[in-house]
């Protein structure tokens, strides 16, 4: 039965070579562009290198002070004081990383400017993310302990700076004026790991400033490693009580101290939603909601052109309900040519979207991304497929399925 | 000949519903993505009202230095860079510069009107620096200022908002709280945030005594390049231990800040053509099969007589109205946006997106129903009625 379905179904995307062109451009076109979101939303949301632990971590990276009334307030990163004191210190987690949350440095190199992301970190750091390092290895705590200016650079910094694939490890490299030995050579990160990427990263003890100062903000933040993700119930307990048990000196303006240890999807949703409170789920809704209603125009394109199409086969669907096909049988055949039409749209426009990703991903348009199709996207297609599928089917699977008998043998005028 | 028009539509509505639908919410696409178009292109229309090009920014972290020490650091800094044949001007600022991501609004009346201007604090030279057309009056110097009333330099904006028709000249109004400032100058345009930004009310405010800025604007002879910057950076910083300085190019800074706006317009451009095309496609589709199904009527309709351009037009007509509901349905909610003000963008923009949207939707049925309406038209009335 189901068998013939695919069959009658082949045969008649072969009929109108035009009509299956239309149709197969939209749903590709349409589903290519839903499948490069997804991949991009994939990258972004699911842990990628470097931080493959992203799961089980937490992370603090927005601390804001209100005065008494709430009248005023100001938001920034946390203070390294704050992170150093409070956080480290918390018992359930596994472990804590401090890093500053961005800092630029700049390098010549002959009559060239390098303008360089930077990022203080502390020791912890290399061990809750794992980087790939190409050559070296990162500094530890008795770098930290020494004030070693050593530094760990990315693969793209040692290819402008000391020349393509040149060993850097061991070398001296100047930033801002001042000298670090490079001690390792890591694989590029993404500009949009929100706590990884960076073109250099620098033990916090070379900090040319005051950062130990006391204070809430400041231009840090906090990763948090849980032993799983049962624990993050507790962490976060911890963390609010230890928040509130913070004691302020009364006569300072700012007395209200805000601060959130958050998962990636948490601190992601509130920053695209621009809220303070719990915004997962308007995240995600406006984004789901956003795919639907640009699957809504093809999708109507298609009922449309689905709808016209009956009439050319009215005299097939006449001579079906006369030897006493039901309504029933009618609409699933119909449905089910409908969403074998989608899948072939849907793996032309899977090719597609690898392509335009390739492109994406060579072009450096999107600095050291590494957009992948994977698992989790093709099934997100499939998704998509099936509903779009059923979006143009039903309403043309439902009318042809009411077609009276006669008028269908007679060729279709309703 | 529209009545009967109608009458064809509503025999066969529930097929036209769905065309009306798709080509009503292409019109809202088409709308939306013309509104936000028509709107940033207006904007960046507008002058810009400075130079910047060959213009650097330094920006100084003071760090662990006091009050005394960053202000002694700085006159060092004035001298030091006086020195240079590479630097034809320079200017001292606070952070909110062009194309710098950052603004200060302050909160100005001048009797009972208000105006919440955003706010430079510059030293005399940046007029000069940046080429800022002044319409009325001179920039401030240092001699302008008396007691402590502080001079200050308006745009046209603040101008007609504060003072209206009035001449401006030697007014004073409260700049800053409680501080009055009187304007010595005004000045045209100076859209600071960008090409894209709106021209919004400002000031530019004469520093207080030994105020200590966080910025250095330099204009180089053309051509100057990071060696010069490796040499200046390096002087800055062994002239004042524990100063950082950074160095930024205006020029960098401005392509920057316009990709956020050409980036998503090139996005929606691009997805909403391929949506109209999609749309075109299937409207084709439809029609073609529409005036096949419907050979007898025109068989019967040209065997009574009917020229070719009669059934061309007709179904041509056909496809027009349908449009025309679909526009006028479109046109209703669209029209709710300059009507209600939600945006606050300028009526015209919106009006203008409604009109270039209505016309790309009737191009777009017009080239969709002119080959299928002629392929109806030369359908030979034998053959036509023939399959009947």
């Amino acid at each position: 039965m189901f068998k013939n379905y695919l069959k009658i179904a082949w045969k008649v995307l072969g009929r109108n070579k035009f009509f299956t062109f239309v149709s197969l451009f939209g749903i590709s076109f349409t589903l290519a562009v839903l499948l490069i979101v997804a991949t991009m939303m994939d990258d972004l949301l699911n842990p990628k290198y470097p931080e493959k632990k992203g799961r089980r971590t937490l992370m603090v990276n927005e601390a804001t002070m209100r005065d008494k009334d709430r009248t005023s307030m100001s938001r920034s990163g946390a203070s390294f004081h704050f992170l150093d004191h409070f956080v480290k210190k918390l018992k359930t987690p596994e472990l804590v990383a401090i890093n500053s949350n961005g800092n630029s440095a700049t390098a010549f190199v002959g009559d060239k400017k390098l303008a360089l992301d930077l990022r203080y970190t502390c020791e912890n750091y290399w061990q809750i993310f794992d980087f790939d390092f190409l050559s070296g290895k990162p500094y530890g705590i008795n770098d930290l302990d020494n004030n070693a200016y050593v530094a760990v650079i990315s693969e793209n910094t040692r290819d402008q700076y000391f020349g393509l694939g040149t060993e850097a490890v061991g070398k001296t490299i100047i930033l801002n004026g001042v000298s670090y030995r490079v001690m390792g050579v890591v694989r590029n990160v993404p500009f949009f790991r929100g706590a990884t990427a960076a073109d250099l990263y620098l033990p916090y003890s070379t900090i040319p400033w005051d950062y130990r100062r006391i204070g809430f903000l400041g231009g840090f933040e906090a990763s948090i490693l849980a032993y799983s993700r049962s624990d993050f119930s507790a962490i976060k307990a911890e963390f609010d009580n230890m928040v509130s048990r913070i004691d302020i000196p009364g006569d300072d303006y700012m007395q209200i101290l805000e601060v959130e240890a958050k998962t990636l999807l948490e601190h992601i949703s509130s920053e695209m939603t621009n809220s303070d409170g719990d915004s997962v789920g308007l995240f995600l809704g406006v984004l789901i909601g956003g795919m639907f209603l640009f699957m809504l125009l093809p999708a109507v394109n298609l009922i449309n052109l689905n709808t016209s199409r009956i009439m050319e086969r009215a005299s097939e669907i006449g001579v079906r309900k006369a030897f006493g096909a039901t309504s029933s049988n009618l609409t699933t055949q119909f449905l089910v040519e409908n969403i074998l039409l989608t899948l072939i749209g849907g793996a032309v426009g899977l090719g597609l979207a690898f392509i335009v990703i390739q492109i994406l991903n060579r072009s450096g348009w999107i600095p050291h991304a590494e957009f992948r199709v994977n698992f989790v996207v093709f099934l997100a297609g499939l998704l998509f497929c099936l509903i779009f599928g059923l979006l143009s089917g039903v309403l043309p699977a439902r009318r042809m399925s009411k077609m009276k008998i006669v008028n269908a043998i007679k060729g279709g005028a309703s | 000949m529209i009545k009967h028009l109608f009458k064809l539509i509503w025999n066969q509505k529930r097929k036209n519903a769905g065309l009306l639908f798709e080509l009503f919410f292409s019109f809202l696409v088409l709308f939306a993505v013309l509104t936000f178009i028509i709107h940033n292109l207006s904007r960046y229309q507008e002058p810009l009202g400075f130079n910047y090009e060959n213009v650097w920014q330094v920006d100084l972290s003071w760090n662990a230095l006091d009050g005394e020490e960053q202000a002694a650091a700085q006159e060092l800094f004035k001298e030091q860079l006086k020195n240079y044949p590479e630097i034809e001007k320079f200017s001292f600022t606070n952070r909110n510069t062009p194309y710098g991501h950052s603004m200060h609004i302050n909160g100005a009346n001048y009797g009972e009107k208000r105006a919440s201007p955003h706010t430079f604090v510059v030293d005399d030279n940046y007029q000069n620096l940046y080429e800022i057309e002044l319409t009325q009056g001179n920039w401030f110097t240092k001699a302008d200022m008396v007691g402590a009333i502080r001079p200050v330099v308006i745009n046209e904006v603040l101008k007609d908002q504060l003072f209206g028709e009035e001449a401006v000249l030697g007014k004073e109004f409260q700049a800053m709280g409680e501080d009055f400032a009187r304007v010595v100058g005004v000045y045209k345009s100076y859209k600071y945030e960008g090409e894209f930004s709106e021209a919004t009310a400002q000031m530019f405010l004469s520093p207080l005594e030994g105020h200590v800025f966080s910025t250095i604007l330099l204009r180089l002879r053309p051509g100057t390049g990071a060696s010069f910057e490796e040499k200046l950076l390096k002087d800055l910083s062994q002239l004042a231990k524990g100063v950082t300085a950074s160095v930024e190019y205006v020029d960098d800074n401005r392509k920057n800040t316009l990709l956020e706006v050409w980036l998503p317009m090139l996005i929606f451009l691009v997805i909403s053509a391929f949506l109209i095309f999609n749309v075109a496609l299937g409207l084709f589709g439809v029609l073609w099969q529409n005036i096949n199904v419907r050979k007898a009527e025109i068989g019967v309709r040209r065997a009574i007589g009917a020229t070719q351009s009669n059934i061309g037009w007709q179904f041509i007509g056909e496809v027009l109205v349908l449009s025309t509901l679909a526009i006028l349905l479109g046109t209703f909610f669209a029209i709710q946006f300059p009507l209600l003000g939600v945006l606050g963008l300028p009526a015209w923009v919106y009006l203008a997106a409604i009109a270039s949207a209505i016309l790309v939707i009737y191009l777009l049925v017009a080239i969709c129903a002119f080959f299928p309406s002629r392929q109806a038209a030369q359908l030979h009335p034998a053959i036509a009625l023939h399959e009947e």
